[in-house]
């Protein structure tokens, strides 16, 4: 069954001749695959304590087998998807597609999900909790905190108190590694449907 | 449009080729039932290929074939209950001999491609997941084997943690040592004959007690205290560095 399953899939018509651009979709999805297979074999090991949580991605790289590629694909695909979304963007723009009536709702999914790539390498290049990764958190908390109104909330919310700490790390880490996984599947599938309806470019 | 030759007269050669089955096997054929639909010659390559949609989704696999009056379209083990769509003005099935098609061999190929990819992958994973060997600074003490063995032997290869060490018995007392050379990472041996540790890549020579006496090591080499305890060799953590 599913080796039928697959032979259809593998032998679905297509047009001749159709631009490799159109896959860049198709690519995003699978580099979004990559990042949720490594991030949870990541997350084997990674612990979110403010004590722990640079030595145990010193031991990911440094003594687990294959850890340091395991590490380095997660982080290279990562970056590789926030490219690939950013040139999905860009196709979608130079080719109008937003001007069609099923492309509007297609664009603005587009671009957020452009921004939860964003967010994504924010968070995760927060977790190793070096030196780095603490005043760049701190930046993110007042880059929050200068949204109009809901600012001051937001980046209580996010830092999880008035002060980056140990409990911004656990934030991060769920939000890394659970809310936003999510919201990128869902994201996904919706896109899915879009692209289905004819509205994604 | 021109004549199709029916089921009982050969087809032409032009659409054996195309559709890639090796008519010249050695082996005695099993025949393979094939459909052969022949479209409306208004129709284009893009709405034919449309109007096989639904094979696909049945698992079945076509290949449209341009002959002088049209397209045509192979469907290859079609069942006996496969109708064909509107637009196919004329439907034959033939028994094709067996073969390998282009198309065969490209779903074979992908296939085994992505399951290798698949598989390697699983298997990173599980080496990824499995748990690690501790490292030389997470080890107390490693039990080498009992005194007498390795006096027998005269010396015994082991790990420190991931460290290569070795256990050499000379005299009365034990000497452990790392085989990891100090200039490049090379392994040294033991060598008998001359009491002596060498590495093979730059000569090196050093002493039982790791002392460099030749060649380019910039420091000796790291060495473990060792003791009996109850006819066992034990090696124990190194205090200094």
């Amino acid at each position: 069954m599913i080796g039928s399953a697959l032979r259809a899939w593998m032998s679905r018509p297509t047009a001749p001749r159709e631009s490799l651009l159109r896959d860049l979709g198709r690519l995003a999805v699978l580099l979004f695959g990559v990042e949720v297979v490594t991030g949870s074999l990541l997350a084997l090991y990674y612990e979110p304590v403010p004590e722990a949580a640079y030595r145990s991605v010193g031991t990911i790289t440094g003594t687990v087998t294959l850890g340091w590629l395991v590490r380095s694909l997660h982080h290279v695909t990562g970056h590789a998807l926030l490219v690939v979304v950013a040139l999905f963007l860009a196709r979608a723009f130079l080719l109008r597609s937003f001007l069609r009536p099923a492309g509007r709702r297609a664009w603005v999914l587009a671009v957020g999900l452009l921004f939860l790539a964003i967010a994504f390498l924010m968070t995760g290049s927060a977790l190793p909790w070096d030196q780095e990764a603490y005043w760049r958190t701190v930046i993110t908390a007042n880059l929050v905190s200068g949204i109009p109104l809901l600012g001051g909330w937001l980046a209580d919310v996010f830092r999880g108190g008035p002060e980056v700490s140990g409990t911004t790390l656990v934030r991060l880490f769920a939000l890394h590694g659970l809310v936003f996984p999510w919201l990128a599947f869902g994201g996904l599938l919706l896109a899915r449907r879009f692209r289905r309806q004819g509205g994604m470019p | 449009m021109g004549t199709f030759p029916g089921p009982q007269e050969p087809l032409p050669s032009r659409l054996q080729r195309g559709t890639g089955h090796n008519i010249r096997a050695s082996n005695p054929p099993i025949p393979m039932p094939a459909s052969i639909w022949v479209f409306d010659p208004r129709l284009t390559r893009e709405e034919a290929t449309a109007l096989l949609c639904s094979l696909s989704e049945r698992g079945l696999q076509a290949e449209i074939r341009e002959i002088p009056s049209g397209l045509v379209a192979v469907v290859e083990e079609a069942p006996p209950d496969l109708r064909p769509p509107p637009g196919v003005l004329r439907s034959s099935t033939v028994d094709l001999p067996p073969g390998l098609s282009r198309r065969r061999f490209l779903d074979a190929f992908a296939s085994s491609l992505a399951a290798g990819v698949l598989l390697s992958g699983a298997g990173g994973a599980a080496l990824f997941a499995s748990p690690p060997t501790p490292r030389r600074d997470d080890v107390e003490e490693v039990v080498v084997g009992t005194a007498a063995e390795i006096r027998a032997r005269g010396s015994k290869r082991f790990r420190f943690g991931r460290e290569p060490c070795v256990v050499v018995a000379a005299g009365d007392r034990f000497h452990a040592l790392s085989t990891v050379c100090s200039h490049l990472g090379c392994l040294v041996r033991w060598t008998p004959g001359s009491s002596q540790l060498e590495c093979p890549c730059h000569r090196a020579v050093f002493d039982l007690e790791g002392n460099v006496l030749e060649g380019p090591p910039p420091r000796p080499l790291r060495t473990y205290p060792v003791k009996v305890d109850g006819g066992r060799v034990v090696v124990g953590r190194r205090t200094a560095p």
